[in-house]
């Protein structure tokens, strides 16, 4: 296997990895906020609790977001430096805007764990307040340099060089509005379904406990708000990739052909040699009326494009199912909790639901990952798409292998640690059953 | 002039980055470095005198990358390029530090496995800057060229010189002189620890004097032009592509190098230094 193969593995590896602790430091600090904004309205010890225990939590993982973002830094220079010599001053500002909207999170991160004695309550919430805020716009602004990778703008090309450079089009490209959506909207589905998880997995063997079922509310909130929305702004990215990259899209649902009430395709196995996807479940004009309202709408499939500039059909139409069905997993599950909830019932009293809720924490990180492959394996065979191939970024560095091995490694092991503290973190809070009386999960 | 403001931006951060994040490695070192019957004690002074902060100080390290790769592009490539063994080799330690202290500083207890994530810690504290050093030695040996935006001079030019290496010694020192000095004044309240601290400081820097005229005097054939600086201007012929691209990172260095060399009149500018820097970040630990 080449070297390219190995460079696109590793930034694939170090991107998956950092994704997981970007979502979640963008999500846990809203439930800690959220959990602290409870105890100032009620003073109910609990909450107090809740907010110090998320955020010990949250500084692991803010921490390990923090060392697999330098990597990431560096790796876009060492892996791809033809990318980042045309493209470095065009995406400059949102990274740059990145860092002080990190360096906001970091300092009040820092503020928020040691200050519980210093400030006063209502200081100490807005310093959580702000940690939650600049994480939002931290995310924001890394996916918008992303988003101009697939919609490139902001700059005129002559002779191969980029002149007339505006980096603030270049960050307002036509992809960023519904890019940044949908992962903003997906690290809180992600998160709030992971913690409700976590917390209805010690409720089942312990209904009363006060501390889980209060957990379980704020998460279950979240979560539950979020995922409309994400599915939403779904159908409005689809529509968008429509526009701009139809070869992405037409990857996405499996589409070889061009055609009016052009059908729906679920699963199946696309095959490029006969541009069919066989065993594919069709829902007869359901993608031209997803697309464009409209069941006799025009279609436009891969054919269209020559083959070279066509991306892994499998790959892509494989996650977006995916991504797809997790969405659509967790709506269900958000409905049925929403059902629950409405007919006055605590959600801790309710075996079935708490397991399916347990099953389904991973879905938002199983959605997250399988989006960001639609999103870049979707992208290729191009690193900034219809201008540069990601052929022409790559280092000329012989064996990449070794850095990809090294890396997985540290981060496999990385991985390890962190699930291994935040048990400690949980097994300590699971102490001993509360109260029963005092509050019921909709609170 | 544009390029000329992102690389006194550049110089801003990489001084905030090696002041701050600096002694950060250097409490690391001293971490490893703890012996005497008060090592736990020191060891705690420092796991308290970094905590808060030193997630903070990634950003100057990115600050100083997104600089580089906004203003100087094709200077960042050529960089990443051919110091990618090296620049490899440092974030491995970055990631494995940080590894360590995570597990170290937000686990409750304390075992025989913490006290083998702190020698990872410490080892890492070690190697890091050491690389770090290398890094910027080779940047102004003039050794790696870049002609119609190919690295021709291949992975290995600069860095393995005697130069290089010895700025990556010389950038071990500072960090442990730093560290040392902030944490004499960290220590305050407890005067046998700083008493500890400010022996550590004295003879890191009687230490780092040497250090810094071996570096002196390897720049002379190692980085001619970077020992030019001071005296007349640089020779025009060659390297000024090269020069334009790297000059950020080149002031960087002078303006670091400078620093360090008269430590002996710097050593209290440079306990203010940091210690204005840090203190603000570091208020909060006094409640914790």
């Amino acid at each position: 296997m080449s070297d390219f193969f190995f460079a696109r593995s590793q930034m694939a590896m170090s991107l998956a990895f950092h994704i997981i602790f970007a979502a979640l430091g963008i999500g846990m600090p809203l439930l800690m906020a959220i959990a602290e904004g409870m105890y100032l309205r009620t003073s109910k010890p609990v909450y107090l609790d809740l907010s110090k225990r998320w955020s010990r939590g949250t500084a692991i993982l803010f921490a390990v977001g923090a060392l697999s973002g330098t990597v990431l830094s560096f790796e876009l220079g060492l892996l791809w430096p033809g990318f980042m010599e045309k493209a470095g001053a065009i995406i400059g500002m949102p990274f740059s805007l990145e860092g002080f909207a990190f360096f906001t999170e970091a300092i009040f991160i820092g503020v928020y764990l040691y200050g519980w004695n210093r400030l006063s309550p209502l200081m100490h919430w807005l310093s959580g307040l702000i940690v939650a805020v600049s994480g939002i716009f931290s995310g924001i602004f890394v996916v918008t340099a992303n988003a101009w990778m697939n919609a490139p703008a902001g700059f005129k090309m002559v002779d191969g060089q980029f002149t007339e450079i505006d980096p603030i089009a270049a960050m307002l490209n036509p992809a960023s509005l519904h890019e940044v959506l949908h992962m903003t909207l997906a690290a809180f589905v992600a998160t709030g379904f992971a913690v409700a998880a976590v917390h209805a997995f010690f409720l089942r063997r312990d209904r009363n406990n006060l501390f889980h079922r209060s957990a379980l509310g704020i998460a279950l909130v979240v979560a539950c708000v979020s995922i409309p929305l994400q599915i939403l702004s779904g159908d409005y990215s689809a529509r968008v990739v429509g526009r701009l990259q139809p070869a992405k899209l037409a990857a996405m649902e499996a589409d070889y052909r061009t055609q009016t009430g052009a059908p729906l395709l679920i699963g199946g196995i696309p095959n490029d040699q006969t541009r069919t996807t066989d065993y594919a479940v069709g829902i007869p004009r359901g993608l031209s009326l997803l697309l464009a309202d409209n069941p006799g709408a025009r279609v436009v499939g891969l054919e269209e494009f020559p083959q070279t500039n066509w991306p892994n059909v499998r790959i892509v139409h494989w996650s977006f199912d995916l991504m797809v069905s997790a969405g659509m997993a967790m709506l269900a599950l958000a409905v049925w909790s929403g059902w629950i909830w409405w007919r006055s019932r605590p959600l801790a009293g309710h075996p079935r639901l708490l397991c399916a809720l347990v099953a389904a924490g991973p879905l938002g990180f199983v959605a997250i990952e399988t989006g960001w492959i639609v999103t870049e394996v979707g992208r290729q065979p191009w690193i900034i798409y219809g201008v540069m191939r990601t052929e022409n970024a790559v280092t000329p560095m012989p064996g990449i292998v070794a850095p990809f091995v090294v890396f997985t490694a540290l981060y496999i092991f990385l991985a390890f640690i962190v699930v291994f503290l935040l048990r400690r973190q949980l097994i300590e809070t699971a102490g001993p059953a509360s109260e029963i009386s005092a509050i019921s999960t909709h609170a | 002039m544009l390029e000329l403001t992102v690389a006194i931006f550049m110089l801003l951060s990489l001084i905030l980055y090696a002041l701050m994040g600096g002694a950060d490695f250097g409490g690391g070192m001293w971490d490893l470095l703890a012996v005497g019957p008060r090592a736990v004690r020191q060891r705690k002074a420092i796991a308290k005198a970094i905590g808060p902060i030193w997630e903070a100080n990634h950003v100057w390290l990115i600050l100083v990358v997104v600089l580089l790769f906004t203003g100087f592009p094709a200077g960042f490539a050529g960089m990443m390029t051919a110091l990618n063994i090296p620049l490899t080799a440092m974030l491995i330690g970055i990631v494995l530090r940080g590894s360590a202290f995570i597990f170290r500083n937000y686990d409750s207890r304390s075992d025989a496995t913490q006290r083998h994530w702190s020698e990872v810690f410490g080892v890492a504290s070690f190697c890091t800057p050491f690389f770090q050093g290398m890094i910027l030695g080779a940047l102004t040996t003039g050794q790696i060229r870049i002609v119609n935006g190919q690295v021709v001079t291949g992975f290995f030019a600069g860095w393995l010189t005697s130069f290089a290496l010895a700025c990556g010694v010389f950038a071990l020192g500072l960090f442990a002189f730093l560290a040392a000095t902030y944490l004499t004044l960290d220590t305050q309240d407890q005067p046998d620890l700083q008493n500890d601290f400010r022996r550590r400081a004295l003879w890191s820097g009687v230490v780092l004097a040497p250090i810094a005229g071996v570096v002196l005097l390897a720049s002379k054939q190692g980085a001619p032009e970077m020992y030019g600086v001071s005296g007349h201007s640089k020779p025009a012929t060659k390297g000024r592509m090269k020069t334009s691209h790297f000059e950020g990172s080149i002031a960087c260095w002078a303006a670091w190098a400078a620093h360090g060399r008269n430590e002996r009149t710097q050593c209290e500018l440079a306990a203010y230094d940091i210690n204005f820097g840090g203190q603000w970040l570091v208020q909060p630990a006094d409640c914790a």
